[in-house]
């Protein structure tokens, strides 16, 4: 049972439902026409043809990733809880593919009554969606709550506290380095970004300005490259991120009077990953959901995400003396 | 990844770097997957040229410690070797005839580099 999900696959059960919907009810209308309207103007007038399978590859393409992505999400949710809380993003794929469902049953409707205007399908949209989100938050309100079992790793930190007091009163120039640069980070950082441009040279004929966001937004993203870097010297702690090494925190360690480690959720906690903000304190980090969190003398509190959170605050410690 | 340089020492920059890499990997401090910082970034944080840190790394990579790939940072990738591996223990020779060679050109008598190795040895052991 070693690969057992912690988040039960069945509050899945309305997305997976009406995705299973829309395939069966596309292979009784099969065989579809070999071209068709494929898009309207805002009055509902065709102004394209090509084939159907178009519209319903992309309906269905996207229908199956966003399942995916929600199960995924969902778990990684599960794993960070210490307690049951409800999870509300848990219904964004009931959204997405309710949607998508709802304007591919309208699509199918329209090639089937041979109508001069396709009118949108209200009535599917709002219907099949919500029954759909209704469902799954009654089964995210039945979800039964199971700790994830941690593997508690204990950090010696022996060898780093003898090597730091031997070098701690030297003349010498001494830094600290670790980072975090999570396998997902690089994909976001540079798969994305080749999808983007390759996105970007596709349009370009449609217009360059949808190119240009796509090629400024890939920048962005690959700018992510090379994750979350924390530095300690003597008289600083910084903490740089991607490729430029931007400096998104400079410290003096003589300004830091409290150092302790936090076990989070960065999920629950802060929503997400990177540089989060809650009401308590700054975080910065990529993975885990361990760190070690300093309060300045000016009562400003920051987490800095860590694997070895001992080790930091053993080094911050010993340089501040 | 903890590093100091001492840019008195008589020892080069790049050796010492070199050093510490593989003592703090025989100390547990840093574990093999560990990543290090790119050469920019470790010779911008210890105020050293770019071509030392460039050197310390290959010398780290031709003693297969770290693994060097392009256009991403070096990884420790220790893989223990046997103790009787013919290969490890020719280029220790290779090493300590070295280390022989430039205690014997800097006038210091057989005897005394004997000493100086035991004591060395004697200091990692109890380590």
């Amino acid at each position: 049972m070693k690969n057992r999900t912690i988040h039960p696959l069945w509050t899945h059960v309305p997305a997976i439902g009406v995705f299973i919907y829309l395939v069966i009810r596309l292979a009784i209308a099969s065989p579809l026409p070999a071209r068709a309207a494929l898009n309207f103007t805002a009055g509902g007038r065709p102004n394209d043809y090509s084939s159907p399978w178009i519209a319903f590859g992309l309906a269905l393409g996207l229908g199956l990733f966003f399942i995916l992505l929600a199960i995924a999400s969902d778990e990684i949710w599960a794993r960070q809880e210490k307690q049951k809380t409800f999870n509300w993003m848990a219904c964004f794929d009931e959204v997405i593919v309710g949607f998508l469902t709802a304007l591919s049953l309208g699509y199918l409707d329209y090639l089937s009554g041979n109508e001069a205007l396709f009118v949108f399908p209200w009535r599917y949209i709002v219907i099949l969606p919500a029954v759909a989100i209704i469902l799954s938050l009654l089964l995210e309100a039945a979800r039964p709550f199971r700790l994830y079992p941690r593997r508690i790793s204990s950090q010696d930190t022996s060898a780093l506290q003898q090597e730091i007091s031997r070098r701690l009163h030297s003349q010498d120039i001494l830094v600290y380095w670790e980072s975090q640069n999570p396998l997902w980070n690089t994909i976001l950082a540079v798969l994305v970004p080749i999808l983007m441009l390759v996105g970007a040279v596709l349009t370009w004929s449609e217009g360059p300005w949808v190119s240009l966001i796509l090629i400024l937004v890939g920048i962005l993203l690959a700018s992510f490259y090379g994750g979350l870097r924390v530095t300690v010297d003597r008289k600083y702690l910084s903490v740089r991120l991607g490729i430029l090494g931007l400096r998104v925190l400079h410290l003096k360690l003589e300004d830091i009077s409290g150092l302790e480690i936090k076990e989070f959720s960065p999920m629950n906690d802060f929503g997400g990953y990177g540089i989060r903000f809650n009401k308590q304190m700054m975080a910065f980090y990529l993975a885990g959901t361990s760190g070690l969190v300093l309060t300045t003398s000016l009562g400003k509190r920051y987490l800095i995400g860590s694997n070895q959170p001992e080790n930091l605050r053993i080094i911050i410690g010993s340089l501040k003396q | 990844m903890l590093i100091s340089v001492n840019e008195q020492s008589s020892q080069p920059i790049y050796l010492q770097i070199v050093n510490q890499v593989r003592q703090q990997l025989r100390e547990g401090i840093i574990k093999p997957g560990d990543e290090l910082p790119s050469v920019r970034e470790l010779a911008l944080i210890l105020g050293v040229n770019m071509h030392t840190v460039r050197s310390a790394y290959l010398k780290l990579r031709d003693q297969e410690i770290i693994n060097l790939r392009l256009g991403r940072r070096a990884t420790v990738t220790r893989i223990p070797r046997s103790a009787d591996s013919k290969e490890v223990q020719q280029e220790l020779h290779s090493r300590i005839q070295e280390l022989i060679t430039d205690g014997l050109l800097a006038n210091l008598t057989a005897a005394n580099i004997r000493k100086i190795m035991e004591e060395e040895l004697s200091r990692i052991k109890e380590e």
